[in-house]
Order: C-alpha cells, then structure tokens, then sequence
C-alpha cells in the first residue's frame, strides 16, 4: 500500500495502488485492444488514457517484466 | 450534375485523416508482453528475461524495437539453443550501436555464428515469406 499525499505518476507500475478499481495491466489491454481496433487513432486513445507513448512503452516494459501480468495481458488480448 | 463535381464535392466532405506515422511501430510494441510470455512459455529464465528487460530500458530502446531483439532470442530458444543464454548477445550489439532492425539482425547473425537457431533464409517461426509483413495469410 502506497502511504503519501502524492499522486504517482500514471506511468509508474511500481508505484501503482493495488487496491486502485483499474490495474495495471487490465488498462494495458484496454489500450492495446483499442489501438488494435484503430491503429492510426493511436495518438487519440493514449491522450485519452493520459499517457503519453514513453509512459504506454513504460507501461508495457513493466508488464513484460512481470510473469503474471504478462500472461494475463497475453490471454487478454489474443 | 457532371460526375467530376459530385466526387470532388464527396472528397471535400470526407475528413481528412490524419495518418499517424508511428502506426506500424505501436502495433509492435503491443508484441512485447506477449513475446516475452511465450519466452518464458519456452523456457527462459525470469531473471535472464528481466534483466535484458533491464538493458533495454536502461538503454532508452522503445518497446518495438525491444520486440524485435525478443523475437530473435525466442525462435533462437525455440530452434533448441541455450535457454539460459537468454539475451546473451544482446549487450555487446548494444555497446556496438546497433539499434532496431539492425540490432535484431545483428543479433541473428551472432546466434547463426555460433550455430543456434535457425539457418540462413528461413523465416523466423510465426513468420512467413512472400506475405505481407511476413504473416501468415
């Protein structure tokens, strides 16, 4: 659990609550399955998800890096 | 009315759309999670996967084209070479310069040197020739 005023940044998987409605990986794949549905809006769905194309490749890193994030974002978008 | 001026009046009302040109690399970088679960699924070692996770954000590489080197190194896993050698070529190609496509071939051609994986002119597997982007039709 994160203890602080702060607001992480919205990029930092490491600083990410747990106990947040949205996890990490679960709005990888919504931006995934979005960019997959219209890839040349892409610009359009990370400003909309507050990321910028750094933070989403952080975002993906950090769920590669993890076994089980990693396989749940694969099961989720195939 | 002419048919000239009806699809000129049809093009103008149509929005123009802007193309974004990192279209082909985002849809790459969505690979990378994917790419290295099934690395993992063949038998990488974890610590080996993240720490060449490591290297490459350490090294500022995009997720797409950390993709590429990870394609290489699991049909290298794949072909039946070493498991934990997993990323083992990366770092030096790194400290070369290479980058990109040319990172990702640089590493095959090490691989092929050292006889993993597989020989030269066939597809990587998931890939194949002839067809656009390589996939499969």
């Amino acid at each position: 659990m994160l203890a602080g005023a702060c607001s992480p940044p919205a990029e930092d998987l490491a600083t990410v609550d747990r106990g947040s409605a949205v996890m990490p990986e679960d709005r990888a794949v919504a931006v995934a399955r979005a960019i997959q549905a219209a890839p040349a809006a892409t610009d359009s769905i990370l400003a909309a998800s507050g990321l910028t194309r750094a933070g989403f490749d952080s975002l993906l890193y950090a769920i590669a890096a993890d076994s089980a994030l990693a396989r749940a974002y694969t099961e989720a978008i195939r | 009315m002419h048919p000239i001026l009806i699809l000129a009046g049809l093009l103008t009302a149509i929005p123009v759309l802007q193309v974004d040109q990192s279209v082909p690399s985002i849809l790459q970088a969505l690979r990378l999670p994917v790419l290295v679960h099934e690395a993992r699924q063949a038998g990488a070692p974890d610590d080996a996967i993240r720490g060449l996770l490591d290297i490459f954000r350490g090294r500022g590489l995009p997720a797409d084209e950390a993709v590429l080197v990870v394609q290489e190194e699991l049909d290298a896993v794949r072909a039946g070479g070493p498991k934990d050698n997993f990323g083992g070529f990366v770092q030096r190609q790194l400290d070369a310069g290479f980058r990109g496509r040319a990172l990702a071939e640089a590493i095959q051609a090490e691989h092929r040197a050292r006889g993993i994986g597989r020989p030269a002119g066939r597809q990587p597997m998931g890939r194949e020739p002839n067809t656009p982007g390589g996939r499969r039709p």
